[in-house]
């Protein structure tokens, strides 16, 4: 799950960062308004956590421009403006959620969650495929009464699979999704840990389709 | 008492005195121009007169003019000299006429009641000339022009009153036109007082244009600094509880929590301290509220919540944006809080008022507390931080604009029912500050 962060205060970014990411996402920042509406327009995120008040472009402007360039990807607006009738703008200029400053960590995620979930056409609550239910807050699969345990990678790799089940997913889009603009990485890598879980839930559950990608099945063989 | 009846009064009461005033001197001189020359006739007569005595001191026939010897010609003589009978003119038919007291001229009544004018002459021989002439004829014409006279002033004065009234009524009419427009601009029909077109009354607009624009932007200027603190607070508190992620410190949490009630609290109540400005444009309800429920189903979207409105169409009044939205808002998201499904937002009118009613289907509330003492009367800064701030907000608002909020158990849906009934002319009287609060158990 890739993440925009448009947030143009160091601080609240920076831990921000530090949050999302050991939630499992891949997050890129954003510090002004300009940088963002660049970065969305390259079509590599799932969502964009938007604060209002950016330098160079507000927030409002470049989401009234995302939306009527008709990209859908969900944006929740993270920001201090309390007030009712800027929650109603919020709403009106096309976010899916709107967030007050100061926010509980848990509150943010949880919503986060809740969006992508919705963006992917699934029901609210614990993210389930199949027998799999993935458990978010600790990062584990479980399986029956079978408690899988997910290092970092693998736990994002798996819901990238679980909210696209029995959709091809190319090599190219799922190394775009897991990893953000720094990070440089050999060709193998994906591979080695789609084995990894393959190991974990079964050699069934995630199919090669040569030439075009990946494939995260619901029917999982016991 | 209004400027055009005291300017009316005064007017007639003018124009009352000029014509008494007028009546007087007029009704007067037809008399007294008319005696004066009859005066001179008398004298005339009378010198006429004494120069025929003859030596006897006797009146001779023939010197006589033939107006004293016609019967009731109105002209009369009378020479007395010593213990004699009088000599009487013809026309007098045997009367004898009244002797004056003193020589010269005089009034006096004969026997049957009619009026003269005498002039008594003293002979150098001795004896006494009176000539008289008869005022009856005289007395009836000068009544009879003194009715004329009298009719012919009412007519005028009436014609004129009406004319004063038509007068006064079209040069205040820039008066009454400013009247209207500050009226309309409380409702909120204008954002400003039109030139009133009268040269008086141009710096009374233009003084008052230029205090509400001021205020506007004092209150735009205020409200954007809050925003701008907002903002400015918040940002570093939310790093704060972002880095904090993960610390159980119970201190530290507590403490968190609190400067975030605070600074909410705050910033609310300064945005609130701002006030409200007397010139609040018309807002169109339906489509407001429209977008507020969006927004609510979008928050509450989870829950699936049934947001439904019912706004009759063309529905407007005289409020500010923010608060219509900040006063429904809280309401709604009260509402929302304890329902389990669905959530009512109905405008309607109740006589000439307006009513705004938020109903659920949740456990529903202590109405008698609620009715009793959560909004009366209670501050901002009285109410606990995080608890209770929602409604205590609805509470100000609704007393800056004058309205009454009641608490009952909803029929129709089983929860509670907030309502608030609120007149758009006590909007426009009431909008200018929290302290005017009202309202009702």
């Amino acid at each position: 799950m890739r993440i925009l962060l448009a947030e143009d205060d160091n601080a609240l970014a920076s831990a921000l960062l530090l949050n999302l990411r050991a939630a499992g996402y891949v997050v890129d920042w954003a510090a002004d308004g300009e940088e963002a509406d660049y970065l969305v327009r390259e079509d590599l995120f799932d969502a964009v956590i938007l604060d209002l008040g950016l330098p160079k472009r507000a927030g409002l402007d470049i989401l009234r421009a995302w939306r009527a360039s008709a990209l859908a990807l969900p944006v929740l607006i993270l920001t201090g403006r309390d007030a009712w009738h800027e929650k109603v703008d919020g709403f009106a200029a096309g976010a899916d959620d709107y967030l007050t400053k100061p926010f509980h960590p848990e509150e943010l995620l949880a919503r986060l969650s809740a969006l992508l979930r919705r963006a992917h056409g699934l029901a609210p609550g614990p993210l389930q495929v199949g027998d799999w239910t993935l458990d978010e807050t600790r990062q584990m699969l479980l399986h029956g009464d079978k408690v899988i345990a997910l290092t970092a990678m693998e736990f994002r790799l798996l819901r990238l699979f679980m909210l696209h089940p029995e959709q091809v997913l190319s090599k190219t889009w799922l190394e775009n999704h897991l990893y953000d603009e720094g990070c440089e990485l050999g060709s193998n890598v994906l591979e080695v840990y789609i084995n990894r879980l393959r190991a974990k839930l079964s050699r069934e559950a995630i199919q090669t389709r040569r030439g075009q990608g990946y494939v995260f099945r619901m029917e999982s063989l016991p | 008492m209004s400027l055009h009846f005291r300017l009316g009064l005064w007017l007639a009461l003018s124009l009352l005195l000029l014509f008494v005033l007028h009546g007087l001197v007029t009704e007067r001189a037809p008399r007294v121009t008319t005696e004066a020359y009859i005066t001179t006739r008398l004298e005339h007569d009378a010198e006429w007169l004494m120069s025929g005595l003859n030596a006897q001191g006797q009146l001779t026939t023939a010197h006589i003019p033939a107006i004293f010897l016609r019967a009731n010609s109105g002209h009369y003589f009378m020479l007395r000299q010593g213990e004699q009978a009088p000599q009487l003119s013809t026309s007098s038919a045997g009367r004898t006429l009244p002797t004056p007291a003193s020589s010269g001229i005089s009034r006096g009544v004969w026997d049957d009641g009619e009026p003269l004018l005498l002039l008594r002459r003293d002979l150098a021989q001795g004896g006494v000339l009176v000539v008289a002439e008869s005022l009856r004829d005289l007395n009836a014409h000068l009544t009879q022009f003194r009715w004329r006279f009298l009719l012919i002033s009412l007519g005028l004065f009436a014609l004129l009153l009406l004319a004063q009234f038509a007068l006064l009524h079209w040069a205040l009419r820039p008066v009454r036109k400013l009247a209207h427009n500050g009226e309309r601009l409380q409702a909120g029909e204008l954002d400003r007082l039109p030139d009133p077109g009268m040269q008086e009354l141009q710096p009374l607009s233009r003084a008052f244009n230029a205090v509400l624009e001021s205020q506007a932007r004092r209150l735009a200027r205020s409200r954007h600094a809050l925003a701008d603190l907002a903002h400015g607070l918040k940002t570093p508190l939310a790093a704060l509880q972002q880095s904090l992620h993960g610390v159980n410190d119970a201190v530290v949490q507590t403490s968190l929590a609190r400067m975030e009630g605070i600074v909410q609290r705050e910033l609310r109540r300064a945005r609130w301290s701002a006030g409200v400005s007397p010139a609040t444009p018309l807002l169109d309800i339906e489509q407001e509220l429209q977008s507020l429920m969006q927004a609510m189903r979008l928050i509450y979207r989870e829950r699936a919540l049934n947001f439904v409105l019912s706004v009759p169409t063309g529905a407007q009044w005289s409020m500010d944006r923010e608060d219509l939205h900040e006063l429904c808002g809280n309401l709604l998201d009260n509402a929302a809080k304890w329902a389990r499904s669905r959530i009512h937002l109905q405008v309607s009118r109740l006589d000439d008022d307006w009513l705004l009613c938020v109903e659920d289907d949740g456990a529903g509330a202590d109405l008698a507390t609620l009715n009793a003492g959560c909004l009366r009367g209670q501050r901002l800064d009285e109410s606990q931080p995080g608890t209770g701030l929602g409604l205590a907000i609805v509470g100000e608002i609704v007393a800056a604009y004058g309205g009454e909020l009641t608490f009952t158990q909803s029929a129709a849906l089983g929860g509670l029912r907030v309502c608030l009934r609120f007149s758009p002319t006590r909007v426009a009287g009431a909008a200018r500050g929290p302290d005017t609060a009202k309202t009702i158990t």
